[in-house]
């Protein structure tokens, strides 16, 4: 029975193909946070808490929707034993799209709650500083791209599912000193932001350069699968590489830019209470 | 009586997965195939190819590096993959040793690859690789003599008549001088190829 997409070697078909594995997970968060939303929402909110407002469903929900798209058919399945590209298209949602999504979405006072444990807080609270989320973030895009890693693993469920799993995790990890969302735990300012999330667009160049200069397909998996609509291993893997540079790229530039927006805004208020004060 | 489905893929599994006996020797020569120890002559015959003319495959393909598959146009995997590989490489070797190779597709389904789909599926992958046809049984000896096991055609699907035919899955490298010298399994990546045609164009053979 095939519970989550991997390699299968088998020709490429556009009939439906379930992956219940997949569904578990997406009914399991989408589950756990109707239920938090439902059952542990307090009756009173205490300093920058309230309720979960519909934006933050939504975007929760957009997430989640992101998550699905990429782990299911066709995009899990393409991804896991056809095209690099697709892989790559998937790394993104996995890591650069999804998990910023659902950050957001989540209420402050259900990430207390969550957090509301020592080692939890203590885990949140050193991963708000940037240097160890960097280096996650960092090892995983490494490990996940390695050759052994992507032919060896990817064609067991269970080791497409570890690798994607990773890959999902190291996403939150990446965005929670990005996102800053509880200010007990003295999120970065925002120019510290700008510079951990314009250090982060560095290291994915390494795989992205090798996708698109090398001569020849870089991984078995995807050199030996068969073709999908006569695309070339090659030209996909050319491909992945410029999406790698090009969307990746653009969603870090894009949000350092919300940043530095929300960081001006930041000061003009800043002036704004200053000269009040002083007339 | 015509083999199952089942029974097919069983045979492509295990023509991928076995080596005849020769190709099971190790290789002491530097060669990412598999080195036969006793190379084979190159067999003679006469097949169509895609211009619907005779081709005299010794003849026309001697002084060449010559790679020779047996395959056909409708199979899911294994040839279209092996033929993309091989034109890719092609394409990014060095001219002077590009034109000194030939490239064989020999169809294991005459019934279905006629001439003109042959030429036109091959031209996919690269413009000069060779497609020959003629008769199943015909084919299936010239396998034989080429140490390779006969194909089997399988079931038609009682909805849309397609069926597999289960196939060897190498590549035989012939060097210039006519010997069957290296075999190639599926699962060799262009990489591989890119280090070995040159070689074997280089490399000068001891046989004795």
């Amino acid at each position: 029975m095939t519970w989550w997409c991997s390699a299968q070697g088998v020709a490429w078909s556009w009939a439906w193909q379930a992956y219940p594995g997949v569904w578990l997970m997406v009914a399991a968060v989408g589950g756990g946070y109707a239920w938090a939303l439902r059952r542990l929402q307090p009756r009173r909110f205490a300093g920058d808490d309230r309720p979960a407002a519909k934006g933050e469903m939504a975007l929760f929900a957009l997430g989640l929707l992101v998550l699905w798209i990429a782990a299911d058919w066709p995009v899990g399945a393409l991804a896991a034993g056809y095209l690099l590209s697709v892989r790559t298209l998937q790394f993104l949602l996995f890591v650069l799209v999804a998990p910023p999504l659902m950050l957001l979405g989540t209420p402050r006072w259900l990430l207390r709650r969550l957090l509301r444990g020592r080692v939890p807080f203590r885990i949140a609270r050193a991963l708000t500083r940037p240097l160890a989320p960097l280096v996650v973030y960092n090892v995983v895009l490494i490990v996940a791209h390695l050759p052994p890693v992507v032919d060896g693993l990817g064609t067991s469920q269970l080791g497409s599912f570890a690798v994607d799993l990773a890959m999902i995790v190291s996403g939150f990890v990446f965005w929670w000193p990005a996102l800053g969302r509880l200010p007990e735990l003295n999120p970065m300012s925002y120019p510290a932001r700008i510079g951990y999330l314009l250090l982060s667009v560095f290291v994915p160049t390494v795989p992205a350069s090798f996708f698109t200069f090398a001569r020849y397909p870089i991984y078995g998996l995807y050199e030996l699968a068969p073709r999908v609509h006569d695309i070339g291993a090659v030209a996909d893997q050319q491909v992945a590489g410029l999406l790698m540079k090009l969307a990746g790229g653009f969603i870090l530039f894009g949000t350092m830019s919300v940043m530095f927006f929300r960081w001006h805004r930041q000061e003009e208020q800043t002036e704004i209470m200053e000269k009040e004060t002083v007339t | 009586m015509r083999p199952s489905r089942e029974l097919l893929i069983l045979l492509c599994a295990t023509l991928v997965g076995c080596a005849p006996d020769a190709a099971r020797s190790g290789n002491d020569r530097g060669y990412r195939g598999v080195v036969i120890p006793e190379p084979r002559a190159k067999p003679a015959f006469t097949l169509t190819d895609t211009r619907g003319e005779p081709f005299d495959f010794r003849e026309r393909t001697r002084g060449y590096l010559t790679l020779v598959f047996f395959g056909y146009t409708y199979c899911p995997d294994i040839c279209p993959v092996t033929m993309a590989n091989l034109g890719a490489v092609m394409r990014e070797l060095r001219p002077s040793v590009s034109r000194r190779i030939r490239v064989v597709f020999v169809t294991t389904d005459p019934a279905r690859d006629t001439p003109e789909r042959l030429g036109r599926w091959l031209r996919n992958f690269h413009p000069n690789f060779i497609g020959l046809t003629g008769d199943f049984d015909r084919i299936n000896e010239i396998q034989q003599t080429m140490g390779l096991p006969p194909a089997q055609l399988g079931v038609p699907d009682s909805a849309t008549g397609s069926y597999l035919v289960g196939h060897s899955a190498y590549v035989v490298a012939f060097t210039p001088d006519g010997l069957g010298r290296v075999l190639y399994p599926f699962g060799t990546r262009q990489v591989d190829w890119a280090h070995d045609l040159p070689k074997l164009l280089e490399d000068e053979w001891d046989d004795s």
